[in-house]
């Protein structure tokens, strides 16, 4: 075939498919956060202190640390399914998230000295929530993944990168709602290391299934 | 690739082609298929493959153009969002070849001992208009080898125009994926 014929042939499909890829995504993440609400609600349940003084402030900073990252991390994922585009507030949010969470460890530090880090560190429930995040991570995921392959990615990679950050921390800021471990250097290290674990997974499956 | 002047000229094609002005749009996809053959050309010799895929690449890069418009803002440039698709395009295609090649090597002595080919024409999409049904290697022959609208296309089917277009759509869809599966 011809370049010529190939135009041809091009001009005379003018079928545009309404993918709406911001409206999809969005969608994506509600029916996911729906779904995360539902969960820790009726099997994790929420922590007994919620409402109370003691518990909101730590469940708080948790869920201002995570949505930070999880809406920098989709954001960026629509931004890069759109090739061209600036990436405007997206890396802002993302670092935002970062800020917070350091400045809780500081004032953590200097409220409770550094005796016993390595304790307080590990809290008692680490291997819940290393185990529980990526789960609950794997429908937000799927959907910002299913999302991605209606667009244009043209760096599977970082995008599925910050898909599984996305994931993660959507997931976690759920987790929180049901976790008692109130103590930053808990949250950086499980918390982190789930959201990395999420990384990775999505630079390798956003590398594997987006492609076009 | 783009000059800032053609940047705003190219947007106001792709605008005028998605509102439907058919002219447009082949006027824009023959301007960027000439930038291109280019810029794909010299990418290609980089990498020291053969010239001989150019053509296929280039029409390649066309189809996803084609398929993934609507991934493009109208209200900023053009020329980032085709540089874009046009190098991820590129460096897919000359991997895939790549690959393929080290697997291959009788592809390597056919492919130099056919250099005389046409420049223009690629043999790749027509391989893979072998995997059509029969009504939709009719629509892309009668349009692209005939130049026939699709309404004439429609008349000579007994189908809609609409239902024309929306099989040729389809068509390349198909198309463009089984090039990247590269089960040409």
């Amino acid at each position: 075939m011809r370049t010529e014929q190939l135009i041809l042939l091009l001009s005379e499909d003018s079928v545009i498919e309404a993918r709406r890829l911001e409206r999809t995504m969005a969608g994506a993440l509600v029916a996911s956060a729906v779904f995360l609400a539902v969960v820790t609600i009726v099997i994790l349940g929420l922590r007994a202190d919620l409402g109370a003084g003691s518990g909101f402030a730590p469940v708080a900073a948790k869920v201002g640390v995570m949505l930070s990252l999880a809406s920098g991390g989709s954001l960026l994922v629509v931004r890069m399914s759109r090739p061209g585009t600036p990436n405007g507030w997206a890396p802002a949010l993302l670092v935002g998230g970062l800020v917070l969470l350091v400045a809780w460890i500081m004032y953590d530090l200097s409220q409770s000295g550094t005796a016993g880090l390595v304790e307080r560190t590990l809290g008692t429930s680490w291997a819940r929530c290393l185990a529980t995040i990526p789960v609950l991570a794997a429908l937000p995921f799927v959907s910002l993944l299913l999302a991605a392959r209606r667009g244009a990615v043209t760096r599977p990679g970082r995008a599925g990168a910050m898909a599984g950050l996305a994931a993660a921390t959507l997931s976690g800021s759920f987790y929180a709602l049901y976790c008692t471990e109130d103590s930053p250097l808990f949250v950086a290290a499980w918390y982190g290391l789930a959201a990395i674990t999420m990384i990775v997974f999505g630079t390798f499956a956003f590398r594997r299934f987006v492609r076009w | 690739m783009k000059g800032r002047g053609q940047d705003d000229r190219w947007g106001e094609l792709m605008r005028s082609a998605m509102a439907g002005n058919a002219a447009d749009y082949r006027i824009l996809l023959a301007d960027v298929s000439r930038v291109l053959r280019q810029t794909i050309r010299s990418a290609v010799s980089r990498s020291g493959q053969g010239n001989a895929d150019v053509e296929d690449i280039v029409q390649e890069t066309l189809l996803a153009v084609h398929l993934k418009r609507d991934t493009w803002n109208p209200e900023l440039p053009f020329g980032p969002w085709l540089n874009a698709i046009a190098r991820y395009k590129t460096i897919d295609a000359l991997r895939r070849r790549g690959l393929r090649r080290h697997v291959d090597i009788d592809v390597v002595a056919e492919t130099l001992q056919s250099e005389d080919t046409d420049a223009m024409a690629a043999h790749d999409l027509d391989r893979l208009l072998l995997a059509m049904d029969e009504r939709e290697r009719t629509i892309v022959r009668g349009i692209s080898v005939e130049g026939r609208s699709a309404a004439s296309m429609a008349t000579e089917l007994g189908m809609t125009e609409g239902g024309v277009r929306v099989a040729l759509h389809r068509a390349l869809q198909k198309l463009a994926r089984l090039n990247r599966r590269g089960d040409a």
